[in-house]
């Protein structure tokens, strides 16, 4: 009997212990997510190994694509159809609406294929000026995080990047494996390297994150010209439901000061805003952005 | 039995473990926003006490059309028009999805109250609120006479700027300025004006038989101070006038010529420059004392100072180098050192009320600039160029430059405002058989 509550004493103790001393403060850390995913680049062998077969059926072309080229990123026109650094981008994503991710993928293979050689440059040309810039418009948040990661020589960009596109669309059937087994069952093997690196896949990847960032950026009105503004970061916590919608946002590093309270409340109303609702995030991961915080940080502006 | 127990417990331990690891800790930096109007509906104000008549829908009607203007015309707003509200009776309290769906983010709803029993005044009130938020943000409430409908309405205006962006207004303000009018016999007319700094009220306070120049408030609004060449247009002095009766004075009994006034912070002394010999430099007037101290000294032409805001430092434009640049001083007279860099020739500094800007005109290449620069000389920005532009003006919450422009030879010079980001810019009405310079803004009127 004793033993029994001596054991029992300690026991409990520890998973105090445990607790009070909080493993998770760590993963508070903005490195986490910063982390750059790990992104293997197939080599081109294994690609042309794979795919090369059919276009996406429904694909709108013009629609999503590039909103990369329309965005300042600098990198070049050609730069579009990586984007995909999404390998990892495993969400389904329906074609008529405008995901993200997944969808700038799917139409620009089908350009992209047409020309076989340095595909990148020339065949985007066609397919690429004009859905970009209108397709800007509807605001794919995709659109500029690839290019950001890939910030190498260009060459090696454009050539991976059309190894991504390829990749990409297969990556894509793969979910409908049973409309399409041929194709999934080739790319099995190539594809294997991919699952792999997708313990990544359980966190957003930087891509999502872009995403979001992008999303954001067009809700966040910021008060220019505010004096002091470096030090007005503001963080704002956020509950979300299933379906993307922000249900509350609040500030959490309040300042008696007005011209703080001004940047929160404009902070605040950032993920509130009619534009950014619902949030384009992949709903399996509903868990990691079920809440979270996010950081308005106005040292970019005067 | 004890054993198993144990070992259960045992087991839970790494549950809770990973649970505890799980706890959210995701942080989305974001750093880039769009600098935009913030749509903002002003519902119209309600009515009491002789509701219906005709003059009381006047006035409510005129206390908004300040409202809305002062807070269109500042960039910061966009006004919703009242034919889009979906909202329009408010008994049960506000309807935030209405207000959503026309895409508002803030509201302001408002009341006014007029009461026979009390004539010749007036009581608004109304309240802030954040739509998205369905926060109540702030109410205020004046209590004013009738005939000063105006300023209130600036109040109102500034209370809801104030809120909203987190800065002091500056729309309850005044400029003065000097009207130039062609004249006779070839001697244009120039007299002082003073007016609202939306162009309304508008006043001569010189009769124009003395040539007069940069016109300056004291941050007491008491005083004004200014150059005046005197009848015999000859040797320019700088007088001190008394805004409330109108008198004025002649500041200290200089040989020379006395130029560019202005007032220190603390109201109590004047900066002006004192021309003796070719040379000009920056002298230091007690008011009260009429004790005089010279801070620059040499024979180049420093004119132009201009105090900091805490009144620590001094900015003015000299050539002691050979072209005109800009020069800061500690106000003590130690420590002059330069701040301008670029090419072409500076002059006319002033230094926000904010402390954070220094604004001055350039001119570089045949081409005339309005700039601003860090005090300490970096970052320095053109933020409007014209054929002219000169003198500019702080707006008391720094974020707001006045200055005159003419576009090109033949055309009349008149007053515009921009914002400190170089957006937004307006032209302030004035008389038009006129010309307007040198303008100065007021502080907020208490």
């Amino acid at each position: 009997m004793k033993r029994g509550l001596v054991y029992s004493l300690v026991l409990h103790g520890t998973v105090l212990v445990v607790m009070l001393l909080g493993p998770a403060r760590p993963l508070r850390d903005l490195p986490e997510m910063m982390t750059s995913v790990s992104v293997e680049m197939a080599p081109i062998e294994d690609v042309t190994r794979v795919v090369k077969n059919t276009t996406p059926p429904p694909q709108p072309v013009p629609k999503p694509v590039q909103p990369a080229p329309v965005s300042p990123k600098p990198v070049p026109a050609p730069e579009p159809p990586p984007v995909p650094a999404p390998p990892t981008e495993p969400v389904p994503i329906p074609e008529p609406v405008l995901p993200p991710a997944p969808a700038p993928a799917p139409p620009v293979p089908a350009p992209v294929k047409v020309a076989a050689p340095d595909p990148d440059a020339v065949a985007l040309k066609p397919a690429a000026p004009a859905p970009p810039k209108p397709a800007q418009k509807p605001a794919l948040p995709k659109p500029v995080a690839p290019p950001r990661p890939q910030t190498k020589p260009k060459d090696i960009a454009k050539r991976t990047n059309d190894s991504f596109s390829e990749l990409l669309k297969d990556l894509k059937k793969k979910p409908q494996a049973p409309t399409n087994p041929s194709s999934a069952v080739r790319l099995d093997a190539a594809l294997d390297d991919e699952a792999a690196a997708g313990e990544a896949s359980d966190h957003l990847s930087m891509s999502e994150l872009d995403a979001l960032r992008h999303q954001l950026k067009r809700c966040w009105n910021i008060p220019a010209g505010l004096q002091d503004a470096y030090d007005m970061i503001v963080d704002v916590e956020i509950n979300v439901a299933p379906d993307g919608n922000v249900q509350s946002a609040r500030v959490v590093n309040n300042r008696p000061d007005p011209q703080f309270r001004a940047a929160a409340e404009s902070a605040r109303r950032a993920p509130l805003h009619p534009r950014c609702n619902p949030l384009q995030l992949p709903p399996e991961k509903y868990a990691q952005w079920k809440q979270f915080t996010f950081r308005f940080n106005p040292r970019d502006l005067l | 039995m004890n054993a198993i127990y144990n070992l259960f417990r045992l087991a839970l331990i790494p549950v809770l473990l990973v649970a505890s690891l799980d706890a959210k800790g995701l942080v989305v930096e974001i750093t880039k926003g769009t600098i935009g109007e913030i749509p903002i509906a002003i519902t119209p104000f309600e009515l009491h006490g002789l509701e219906g008549t005709e003059s009381a829908e006047d006035f409510a009607d005129k206390l908004q059309d300040i409202v809305r203007a002062d807070l269109s015309g500042c960039g910061f707003f966009r006004i919703l028009s009242p034919r889009a509200f979906i909202q329009t009776q408010f008994a049960e309290g506000v309807r935030f999805q209405d207000w959503r769906a026309i895409n508002a983010q803030v509201l302001v709803m408002g009341e006014l109250q007029l009461a026979r029993s009390n004539p010749g005044r007036f009581i608004v009130k109304f309240r802030i609120y954040d739509v998205f938020s369905r926060e109540e943000l702030g109410k205020v409430q004046f209590d004013a006479k009738i005939s000063d409908w105006r300023r209130t309405a600036h109040k109102i205006a500034d209370v809801i700027y104030q809120r909203v962006t987190g800065e002091k207004g500056y729309f309850d303000t005044r400029i003065v300025y000097v009207a130039r009018a062609p004249g006779t016999a070839g001697r244009p007319q120039n007299r002082l004006a003073i007016m609202d700094q939306d162009g309304a009220n508008h006043q001569y306070l010189s009769n124009g038989a003395q040539l007069v120049f940069t016109p300056r408030f004291s941050p007491t609004l008491h005083h004004l101070t200014y150059l005046d060449f005197g009848a015999d247009w000859r040797t320019p002095r700088v007088y001190l006038m008394d805004t409330f009766s109108g008198q004025k004075r002649q500041l200290g009994s200089f040989n020379g010529m006395t130029l560019a006034p202005r007032f220190s912070p603390d109201g109590k002394s004047v900066i002006m420059s004192y021309s003796k010999d070719g040379a000009s430099n920056l002298y230091l007037m007690h008011l009260a004392s009429a004790q005089v101290r010279q801070l620059t000294q040499g024979n180049a032409i420093d004119v132009s100072g201009c105090y900091s805001p805490q009144g620590d430092n001094i900015v003015f434009n000299s050539d002691r180098e050979g072209t005109q640049q800009l020069y800061v001083i500690n106000a003590n007279g130690d420590n002059i050192r330069r701040i301008s860099l670029g090419g072409g020739r500076y002059a006319s500094p002033v230094w926000s009320p904010r402390g954070d800007w220094i604004a001055f005109t350039k001119t570089y290449q045949g081409q005339f600039y309005i700039g601003i620069m860090r005090p300490d000389g970096s970052g320095e920005r053109l933020i409007t160029s014209s054929y002219i532009v000169e003198e500019p003006t702080w707006s008391p919450n720094g974020r707001v430059l006045m200055y005159t422009k003419k576009t090109s030879a033949k055309d009349k010079q008149r007053l515009y405002r921009i914002d400190l980001t170089g957006f937004n810019e307006h032209e302030v009405p004035t008389p038009a058989h006129e010309e307007a310079l040198s303008p100065a803004w007021s502080p907020l009127l208490p």
